[in-house]
Formats: structure tokens, sequence, C-alpha cells
């Protein structure tokens, strides 16, 4: 399992417009079809912006993570957001967030969801990748630089909790079974 | 195949009996008091059978034997060790209930085995015991007719098929009527069942055990001679100074009990690793040291009441008596050790009139204006040793204060037995009794912790201490507490100490060295929200429940009321099992 296979091809966004961070989540969830990953989308991004309030998740380097566990997720999904601008996130390095990555998932799967969180920090962290993301040209190029994200996400113990059958394998990008 | 005539009999008895009980809708606690009068009844009748018993032993052993072989002096070294000689085949056929005294096995059985005692217990004992104690055995007959009050007590209970605790209250009801019909002591026979065999106060078992020693009190005085149960003289208490001798008698009363115990308990011990001959044929070994004994002070042999006054009116000088102290210890747990049938309650009363007899002269010596007379130090001293030897002050104290029929002895008596008994409680942490069930490997304390799992609620052993924090606390500090923490789980809590969530370290355990997911993840997103909770007032049984379908090593306590989940406190899993294992060991040795 790994990283972008929870990131659909339909949930990137190359431009987006709002520049404070909660105008920008409402944003993000707008533009996005959701149906199959989430239940209540406005429920979902209520979750989401109760999160963000308690505190930021822009985490420096000019990304974020906005992210929560909510039974509204069917299942865990990573939606992408590129700002050429850069939006204003309360980071902590006061930086202007450009990368965002908005993350859910079910409570059932956090220790999952942990591992994705951690794993998508790794992956952000590496200038290259960050870069790359920058300077992709369309939504298959974004794809193709999280396809680089080649780490299983599963411990032995975790893959043991969750199998194949619970999430089963999905090509990168297209959230479809192969 | 026709069932046998008496079965029917007993059935059809019990059948109507029943039907009685059943048209005139008798409540738990009226019937158990009826049957608390029959066992009464039957107790004191089989007290004076079981004295009679003991006196024919006597007629036999101490009169008949030597009038056939002449009279000579030195027979009396023999009939203990003859008097053996006819244990043999009891110990033989039935060594648990022939052997020693009866008031452990009594103990274990309301313990262990639900009361149950076996129907043939009260026949073993009462023979075994009457010809130890008839042929000159140094032991008392107060644990005996205990014991065979007891089995009466099971006996009809097993009868009306009652189990459980009014079981256990029946057995208790027969060794308060066995104790008390014997002594003419009824209310130390009820302190003593309770305090003793059963182990617990409580008012639901008291008011049959009352009723039950009345009963027999009342049967023994109608039916057996006036004389026969010990009567002490009364009592006065000279100068209220005296009391600070009488704590110095309890204190050496004290240290005589714990000297006794192991003396007991060396002898069996003695007896059971390193006796030449076969265990039905030790006790003739036994009667030999004591018939030697009783060659030169006949006051040892047997059960007689006589030493003890004589001891209480000052007919002893006081080299006679120390030698009379040791002499009743060493015999005493010879007759006992070896295997004779005997209690250990009139050697304690022996021992502590003699060793009051001597402190009661040597204070006089001292302080002639003070401490006037020795008999008052016997009295007290007898109630002070019993007290502590089996670690029953309330009952010893009764015994004295019902034996004398005095008031004022109860100063000098409570101020001794208490003291008496804190000496031997921290010398040894085991009674004379409670001992030799620790050598059979049976800790009785904790086997009376018996449906301590449904008795006991979570409130009473959950652990205050719980280690808590705030939801939002950021994932590295959550860590650290983890990495530093003495337990496995963190409970996460709202502003207002409600309980959210559990963080178990083996879930984190994957990332703990990485510090990627700080400020991304707090403790709120790391704990597990489905939390299984205990309330305070579920009984252990239930909690031991859930802990069975949760793979947690602990459980939160919560007193969850109107929406709120407030953390109270966290109960363990291994703290559960431990108090589990000793209901299952119970079990396990019920069904063995």
């Amino acid at each position: 399992m790994q990283l972008g296979q929870f990131l659909d091809k339909k949930h990137v966004i190359l431009d987006i417009q709002k520049l404070e961070r909660l105008d920008c989540l409402e944003e993000i969830l707008e533009r996005v079809a959701t149906d199959g990953y989430l239940r209540n989308k406005m429920k979902a991004l209520d979750e989401l912006i109760e999160r963000e309030q308690l505190a930021t998740t822009a985490i420096g380097g000019g990304m974020a993570i906005p992210h929560v566990f909510t039974d509204e997720a069917r299942r865990p999904l990573i939606i992408m957001a590129r700002s050429e601008e850069g939006v204003t996130f309360e980071s902590l390095d006061g930086k202007p967030v450009h990368i965002i990555f908005v993350a859910m998932a079910p409570r059932k799967d956090k220790d999952l969801f942990i591992n994705i969180l951690y794993h998508l920090v790794r992956f952000l962290k590496v200038k290259e990748n960050f870069q790359d993301i920058m300077e992709a040209k369309d939504i298959d190029g974004v794809l193709e630089v999280i396809a680089r994200a080649k780490d299983n996400l599963l411990s032995e113990k975790l893959k043991r909790l969750v199998n194949d059958e619970v999430y089963p394998y999905r090509i990168p990008g297209t959230g479809v079974s192969p | 195949m026709k069932p046998p005539a008496k079965d029917q009999i007993v059935r059809s008895l019990r059948n109507q009996l029943l039907d009685f009980f059943r048209r005139y809708k008798l409540s738990d606690q009226t019937f158990l008091i009826i049957v608390a009068v029959i066992v009464g009844f039957l107790g004191g009748l089989g007290s004076i059978f079981f004295e009679k018993l003991i006196e024919l032993g006597q007629h036999f052993f101490f009169e008949i034997v030597p009038h056939i072989v002449g009279n000579p002096k030195w027979l009396i070294i023999l009939i203990p060790a003859f008097g053996a000689v006819f244990l043999a085949p009891l110990i033989y056929f039935f060594p648990a209930e022939a052997k020693s005294d009866g008031v452990p096995s009594t103990m274990e059985a309301v313990a262990l085995r639900g009361g149950i005692i076996k129907v043939r217990t009260f026949s073993t004992r009462m023979l075994a015991s009457a010809i130890t104690l008839g042929s000159g055995g140094s032991a008392g007959k107060e644990g005996p007719i205990i014991q065979i009050g007891a089995s009466i007590g099971s006996a009809v209970g097993q009868f009306f098929k009652v189990s459980g605790e009014r079981m256990r209250v029946l057995v208790g009801c027969g060794a308060a009527a066995g104790l008390a019909a014997i002594f003419n002591a009824p209310i130390a026979g009820v302190l003593f069942a309770l305090e003793v065999v059963l182990g617990e106060f409580s008012v639901h078992s008291f008011s049959p055990i009352v009723i039950s020693s009345v009963v027999a009190t009342a049967v023994s005085r109608a039916w057996l001679v006036e004389g026969s149960a010990l009567k002490l003289p009364p009592y006065t208490l000279f100068s209220y100074w005296e009391i600070a001798f009488y704590a110095l008698l309890g204190i050496a009363a004290g240290i005589v009990s714990v000297c006794f115990t192991k003396a007991l308990h060396g002898a069996e011990k003695l007896f059971h690793r390193h006796a030449p001959v076969k265990t039905h044929w030790q006790p003739i070994i036994g009667g030999l040291v004591v018939g030697m004994i009783g060659f030169f002070f006949p006051q040892i042999l047997g059960c007689a009441y006589t030493p003890i006054l004589e001891a209480i009116q000052g007919n002893f000088l006081w080299n006679t008596l120390l030698a009379l102290l040791v002499l009743k210890i060493i015999a005493t747990a010879f007759t006992l050790g070896s295997g004779g049938s005997g209690g250990i309650l009139y050697p304690c009363l022996f021992m502590g009139a003699t060793l009051g007899a001597i402190l009661g002269y040597a204070f006089n010596m001292l302080a002639p204006g003070i401490a006037p007379s020795a008999g008052g130090y016997a009295l007290v001293g007898m109630g002070a040793v019993l007290g502590a030897a089996v670690q029953a002050p309330m009952a010893a104290i009764m015994m004295g204060f019902e034996l004398t029929n005095s008031y004022t002895v109860i100063l000098p008596l409570m101020t001794a037995c208490v003291l008496a008994t804190m000496v031997h409680r921290r010398l040894m942490s085991h009674s004379i009794y409670t001992q030799s069930l620790v050598d059979q490997g049976i800790d009785i304390s904790a086997a009376r912790e018996m449906g301590v799992l449904t008795t006991l609620t979570v409130r009473d052993v959950m652990n205050r201490e719980v280690p808590k924090i705030p939801s939002n606390m950021p994932y590295s500090e959550v860590v650290m507490l983890c990495l530093k923490g003495q337990g496995n789980y963190l409970y996460t809590i709202d502003e207002e100490d409600n309980l959210e969530g559990v963080i178990s370290f083996q879930d984190i355990k994957e990332f703990v060295y990485d510090d990627q997911l700080n400020g991304l993840v707090f403790a709120r997103d790391m704990a597990n929200r489905d939390v299984v909770y205990v309330t305070p007032d579920e009984t252990l049984a239930s909690s031991l429940n859930k802990f069975s379908y949760i793979d947690m090593e602990e459980l939160p306590v919560v007193a969850s009321d109107d929406g709120f989940r407030r953390l109270l406190g966290i109960i363990t899993r291994s703290e559960l099992m431990k108090i589990y294992r000793k209901e299952m060991l119970k079990r396990v040795m019920i069904e063995s």
C-alpha cells in the first residue's frame, strides 16, 4: 500500500484561488467530486475546519496537511491542491503555503491514517519532490511525482490489520482497481 | 431395584417438612431460624452424648483396665499409648476425620467447600476424641465438639438441600451449639462461630447462630449433670492499678500462645517427617510421652477442669505451676502432633491459668498492696492465651466473662486478651488454626475472599492514579509521556475531565522515533475513542467479563451520568486476575 493509492486523479487541484486557509479548504472541497469517498461533503468540511481551528496544520516549508478523522469518510483519501501565490495558513514558520494535502479517514483506520500522514510529511520534506510538484504542468505530472513515494505504508503489524480486502489495490491516481 | 427403606423415610420426611415450610410461606430468614433451632437441639444432644462417651472412655481406661491388671502404679505411663492403639484403625480408615483438631478442617469446609462436611465426620471424630481424651491424651473436648456440631449443622443443611451462604450459616450454628453446650457459654459459642469458624460478622448469620447457641445451651443445662462444665469462682478487681499487671500478663500470654503454636506445629512436622512408624501407629509414641509426663504430673492428663480450678484457687506452688505450664505444652504438642484427636481450647485455658497463677504470685510478691491474690490472674490468663492462640479476642473475652459470671473481670480480661492477641499476631502471622491450614497449603484468608468477585465493586479495587492528558497535547509530548510513564496507556480528557479516548503505547510504537508528525497529530488523533469502560458500582465479575473480550491491560473507571463521562480511575487486569485466580483455586480444590 502506497501513498498514491489514496489519491484519486479527480482529487488534484492545480490552481487554488482563495488566499485564506478556511476559505481555501472550502474551495478545495467544493471543487472536487467526492462521491464514493465522502458521505456528506459539507459535514466533512465542518470537521476539517474544526480541526484546523484547534491548531494549524501548516508545518512549515510551504506545505499544509489539513486532516481529520471523520466517519464521513468511507475510506482513507487524500486531496491535493496547489497554489501559485501561496495561502496564508498561519504556518509555523510564517511563510505562505503552496502545497496542501487534505487527508481524511474513518476512525477505524487510525493507524493507517497516521501512517499516511507520516509518509506525506516525509515525502514533502524532500525538497526535490516539493519542487517537482510545484513545477508539474498538469495533473498527470503531479501524479508521477507522487508515484515516487514507493514506501509501503504498512508495517507488518498494520498489514495484518489492514489487508488488501479492506482497501483493494487501486492504480495510483485513478482510484480504480486494475 | 427397590430403593432402601431408609432412603424412602428420609425423602418423605424432607418432603413433608418442605411442604410445611412452603404452605406457611416462610421467609428465608425464618426458615433458617427454624432450622437453627433443630441444629441447636441436635448440637446440644450431641455434646451431651460426646460428654458421656468421654466419661465412658475414662471409666474404661482409668478404672476397668487398671482393675484387670491389678492397679500397678506405673500403669499410668502406658494408658495413653494403650488408648492410641484403639485410635489406629480409625486413623487408618479415616485419616482426615480422626486426626488432630477439628476446627481447622471445619474452617476449611466453610471457606472452601461451601460448608459441606461428610456425615461420617460426626461419628469418627466423636469416637476418636473419646478414645484420645478418655485415655488421658492431653487435649480438649471443645475442638472436637465444634467439629461435631458443625457436621450436625452441615448434615441438617444437606438434608434440607440448602446451599451456599445458608449452608455456611448452618455450619456456624452447629459449631456455636457444640461449644455453647459443652462450655455452658452461649455468647462465647456465638462469637467463636462467627470469629473463627465463619471468619466474618454479618447480621444475616448472627440471628440463626444465636438461636442455635441458646437452644443448645438450654438442652445441655437441662440434661447435663451440674458441675461438668467449667465453673469458675467470681472475680473481684482489687485496685485499678492492677490493670497494668494484667497488661503484662497479656503480653506474657501472647508469648506462651506463640510457644504453644510453634510447639504443636513443630511436633506435627516432626512426626510427619521423622516418625519411625506409619501414621496410624504414631499416636502410640505420643501417648508414651504423655504417659511419662503424666506419671509425675497427672494433672496434665485428659481434659478435666480440676487442675485449672486448683490453679485459680492457689493450690499449687509456683514451681509446680511452671512445670505444669511447660509440660502441658509438650504433652499437648505430642498428643495432637502425633495424630491424637482433640482440641486446643482446653490446653490453652490450662496454660493460661497456670501462667496467670505464676505471674499472680510474682505480682503479689512485688506489690502485695495492689495485687493481693493470684486467682484473678489465672482467670484472666485463661482468656488471654486462648484469645491469642485462636486469634479471636472477642470470643475469649466473652468466654471469660461467661465462665466467671462477674462483670468486674471485663476490664482486666479485655486488656489482657487484646494485648495477647496483638503480641501473637506480631510474632507470627497465623493463629494456631490457620497455621495448620497453611501447613497444608491453604491460605484461609484468601479462600474467604470467595464470592469476592461478586461482592466487591470496582470502587473497592480501582486505582485512582490515572495517567490522563488533555486531548490537544502535541504528538511529541504524548510520545515522551509514553516513554517515561509506567503504564501502557494514556487517557485523553476534555476540558471538563471527561474521558475522550485512550492511547495505547502499542499503537504508536511504530512512530515513536520520528518527530515528523509534530504539529500535525495531537493526542485526540491518536486516541481510540471506542473506549470500553466500567463504572464504580459495577461488580468485579462484570468487569472481568469486559476484560475477557477487550484486548487491554486496564479499563478506565468512569462515572457516567447525564452524558458526562468523568474519569475516576483505572482497574487493571492483573489485579483482577489475582482475585480471579484465588476464586479458581478454590473451585479446583472443591472439585478435587
